[in-house]
């Protein structure tokens, strides 16, 4: 209920209900008066007549029972009197008797018809003597005698109109003092509460946020402390709201200051990694080349053992570099997942065929258990993923052996690596996905590798979308699983991802890069492996030389002047052959840079370039080629 | 009765007595009429008194009737009859000489005004007394309620002279009569509260101490509630509550009076009898009374053969 409605009832309800109440009760109290009184009247007018009308009764003068009579009836409320002999003669009687009236009563009062009250009694001639007389006891008449009846009838009519007259006297007061009552009640009981509902109203005005309102402090009373508090919230909120917008602001450019700087300093951060990349894989890549093109010609001699021993440092160098690139790539976001069915046999073959030698040179069993399940993954970074995992697990177990599965579970495949290594403490459980993490190697032995394996897997579990577990027991082994969605069933025929290695490479090389040593260094190997190299510093360089179109374009991205693909484009128009294919080598990590390359449709190959890696995407290449026919 | 139809009454009785005294050969007596009041009981007995003489075929009587205040110089009559105390008081004052018979007054009045003039002028004054005997009322008093042995009286400063006499009626007739003096209206109670066990009934005589309009009711209240029959003079008065009355009707005054009339003229000049209570008697019973108080008197008529056959 509103207050404005409380008060109202508050004022007028005690005020009503005393009117109505007492109204009621003094009415009623009167009404039984005035009929108490009517009563007594009859009684008191029936005794009366009882004893006056002796006279004419006994006398049988009938005119002055008549006169009686008639002077009583102009007693108030009187309507009718009749005096009845003891034998029920009427001797005389005035007035009207009311229609339908009872025999009246033989002494006593009754109610009559419709208002009225009848009242009757005997009349009595009084004992002779107090004291009866002994000498004549026959005489003696000691005992009332009965000689008539009075019979008086009196109206209520004027009972009932007063009864009228006081109800309506007491509606109009109660109406009156109603009136008086709500006019008092609004001039000041709701006046009184004004300041209240003004408060009200202002408080609410507050709550919704207008904060500037204000209230006008007119109360007399206790209120106006109440009208000051509410002002002075009001300012305290207005001036604390000014204060937060303020730091509001300066938290918000505060904020994007540090994003500016975190975007700055991540720029440079990929700047440097890509520069780094570049700069640092082309001596790699040249040593890489130079070892592998002196392999064929220094076989058999003394210095081929220290040959290979470079060559495998190299290969350690290279990892090393690929899995820092493989971080960096990963946190550029230039890794595009394509997603598409794995069949788990075909996948664990080629682990099994990659991992064999490893384990059983470390006297490890390695065992794949695998359901014919299909995923729906990236083959090449799930590959990558598992690889790292077994790689991982077989670094750190030294006796015992490994055990890869996939079994089907809540609807995805749950591939998990087994091992029975030396475990990994709980504390370290979840600190083994950060990079450089490793937890049993504080001397940083390289040949552990740099504690990014279970960065990058992470990272890459992430892109796919898969989810990544790990649990151990320290001394017991560990486990790592993976969960991932079903593509469906695999087609048992057993499809070889692997190209087999060409034996024997044909075709004409285009090489360029402005680098010589790296240009030398690629040369020499392409040599080896049987193609016709044409080596230049730039494509114009190369045009000079060239005769006819070359069968592949392999370039770096980076060249003299403009880069490997605006060459390519060149290349693709000095010739005439739209579908030239090119192989662009680049040591940047910049997404721009891999975005055009990848755009353009040439293939893309990492610096620095694993020998391997590069023959068979050459040899993958020429086969499928389709030159034109020269002009 | 208007002013005019008196004047038309009496030029009609008039002319009748000039009609007669032409026709008859014998003397013919001037009477006058005088009315104390014209109207009611007057007027009826003088009229019933004039229709017996003029009925009964005997010439002689030439009647007027007069109001006593018409009045005025002697009438030159026989005889003035005078109905009434006023009316004789002015037949007495009056400048006639003429004899005159006073009808329809008590004794008691006519005694005191009789006393007053007549004896003073020699006129010949007669009357018969509207009043009953006492021996007669005593009498009745016996007849109607035998268990009656003793009978209270009260009695005034105008009536205490009747109280010897009423003793010794009562005392030949074996009633023990016990007469009452009141000086006062208001002591007329205090004496009925006397009588309480002295007396078996009241003897009501007239007397404007005792018997008035506003001690009436009350006395007749206090005489039912101590069960004392009453026996009145008159019938007004046993109409106000008296068990009993005893009274000459205005009619038998009339027949009483002519009787007396011709009497007086009986040998042509009047002689006047010695004055007289009235022979005529009525007996009447309020039998609601009777009732009330538990009497059980005989009839009215037997009640007035006996009066009528008593010595």
């Amino acid at each position: 209920m509103k207050i404005r409605a409380r008060a109202m009832l508050l004022g007028l309800l005690p005020t009503l209900l005393v009117a109505i109440l007492l109204g009621g009760y003094l009415i009623y109290a009167r009404l039984a008066d005035l009929d108490a009184d009517m009563r007594a009247r009859g009684h008191a007018l029936i005794r009366h007549l009882g004893m006056s009308v002796e006279y004419g009764v006994v006398s049988g003068n009938t005119a002055a029972l008549d006169n009686l009579l008639k002077s009583s009836l102009a007693e108030p409320d009187v309507v009718f009197i009749r005096v009845r002999g003891e034998s029920g003669a009427v001797l005389a009687q005035s007035g009207r008797a009311p229609p339908g009236m009872p025999a009246l009563p033989s002494e006593g009062m009754a109610e009559g018809p419709i208002d009225h009250l009848l009242f009757s009694a005997p009349v009595v001639l009084r004992p002779k003597r107090a004291d009866p007389d002994p000498f004549l006891p026959d005489l003696d008449e000691s005992q009332p005698r009965r000689i008539a009846w009075v019979d008086v009838v009196l109206s209520r009519t004027g009972y009932f109109s007063a009864r009228n007259g006081m109800l309506l006297a007491a509606l109009a007061i109660v109406l009156l003092g109603l009136a008086f009552a709500t006019l008092l009640v609004s001039r000041l009981a709701l006046t009184g509460i004004q300041p209240i509902m003004s408060m009200i109203a202002a408080v609410r005005r507050i709550a919704a946020g207008d904060l500037s309102v204000r209230v006008a402090v007119t109360a007399k009373s206790e209120l106006r402390d109440l009208q000051s508090d509410i002002n002075c919230m009001g300012e305290s909120l207005q001036s604390m709201h000014q204060d937060m917008q303020g730091r509001v602001r300066e938290a918000t450019l505060e904020l994007s200051r540090q994003k500016e700087a975190a975007e700055t300093a991540n720029a440079a951060k990929s700047k440097f990694l890509a520069a780094a990349s570049h700069d640092l894989r082309q001596p790699m890549q040249a040593i890489a080349l130079y070892v592998a093109a002196m392999k064929p010609k220094l076989e058999g001699r003394d210095v081929y053992k220290i040959l290979e021993k470079v060559e495998q440092s190299v290969v350690t160098m290279e990892s090393l570099f690929n899995t820092i690139l493989d971080i960096s790539k990963l946190d550029a976001g230039v890794v595009t997942p394509s997603i598409q069915s794995v069949s788990v046999p075909v996948l664990f073959d080629s682990l099994a065929g990659e991992f064999r030698l490893e384990a059983e040179a470390k006297g490890l069993s390695l065992r794949f258990h695998a359901r014919p399940l299909v995923l729906a993954s990236d083959p090449v970074l799930l590959g990558r993923v598992l690889r790292n995992l077994i790689a991982n697990a077989l670094r750190y177990t030294e006796q015992g052996g490994l055990l890869v599965s996939a079994r089907k579970n809540h609807g995805r495949t749950c591939i998990q690596v087994w091992d029975t290594g030396v475990g990994i403490a709980p504390e370290h459980l979840s600190r083994v996905f950060q990079e450089f993490f490793q937890v049993s190697n504080p001397q940083r032995d390289r040949t552990l590798g740099l504690g990014l394996g279970l960065a990058i897997v992470e990272r890459l579990v992430r892109l796919l979308g898969h989810e990544l577990s790990a649990q151990s027991l320290p001394g017991r082994g560990s486990v790592f699983s993976l969960a991932i969605p079903i593509a469906g069933h695999a087609e048992l025929s057993r499809e070889i991802e692997k190209a087999p290695l060409p034996g024997h490479l044909e075709g004409q090389v285009l090489v360029l890069d402005d680098d010589p040593e790296a240009l030398d260094s690629l040369a020499t190997l392409l040599s080896v492996w049987g193609l016709t190299v044409i080596s230049a510093k730039s494509l114009d360089e190369a045009l000079v030389q060239i005769d006819g179109s070359p069968d592949i374009l392999l370039t770096d991205y980076r060249l003299a002047g403009e880069t490997g693909l605006e060459a390519w484009e060149r290349t693709k128009q000095h010739f005439n052959w739209k579908g030239l294919p090119a192989i662009v080598i680049t040591g940047d990590t910049g997404q721009e840079t891999l975005k055009a390359i990848a755009d353009s449709g040439a293939h893309l190959l990492h610096k620095p370039v694993a020998p391997a890696k590069l023959r068979a995407l050459l040899g993958r290449v020429l086969r499928n080629i389709t030159k034109p026919e020269s002009p | 009765m208007t002013l005019g139809t008196h004047i038309r009454l009496t030029l009609a009785c008039s002319l009748l007595l000039l009609a007669l005294s032409t026709w008859g050969a014998g003397q013919v007596h001037g009477l006058t009429l005088l009315l104390s009041e014209p109207g009611g009981v007057y007027q009826e007995a003088a009229e019933r008194l004039r229709d017996d003489l003029l009925v009964s075929g005997e010439p002689g009587f030439q009647v007027r009737i007069q109001n006593q205040a018409e009045r005025s110089g002697p009438g030159g009559e026989a005889l003035l009859v005078a109905f009434g105390v006023k009316a004789l008081r002015t037949a007495l004052t009056s400048r006639s000489n003429a004899p005159i018979l006073a009808l329809m007054v008590p004794r008691q009045s006519y005694e005191a005004l009789a006393g007053e003039h007549a004896a003073a002028r020699g006129r010949m004054v007669t009357a018969i007394w509207l009043d009953q005997p006492y021996g007669r009322q005593l009498a009745l008093l016996r007849a109607a309620l035998p268990q009656v042995k003793r009978v209270g009286v009260l009695a005034g400063e105008a009536s205490k002279s009747q109280t010897d006499e009423i003793v010794r009626a009562g005392e030949s007739l074996q009633l023990r009569v016990s007469p009452r003096l009141v000086g006062a209206s208001g002591e007329v109670f205090t004496a009925l509260a006397d009588f309480e066990r002295e007396v078996d009934a009241l003897l009501l005589i007239p007397d404007p101490l005792v018997v008035n309009r506003a001690t009436l009711q009350s006395l007749m209240l206090n005489t039912y509630h101590q069960r004392l029959p009453v026996l009145a003079y008159s019938e007004s008065l046993l109409r106000s509550g008296a068990l009993l009355a005893l009274y000459a009707t205005p009619r038998q005054v009339g027949q009483e009076g002519a009787v007396a009339i011709r009497a007086i003229f009986q040998r042509g000049e009047p002689r006047l009898p010695p004055p007289a209570y009235t022979r005529a008697l009525t007996v009447k019973l309020n039998w609601s009374v009777a009732r009330s108080l538990g009497f059980n008197p005989p009839s009215e008529a037997e009640l007035t053969a006996r009066l009528e056959t008593a010595p």
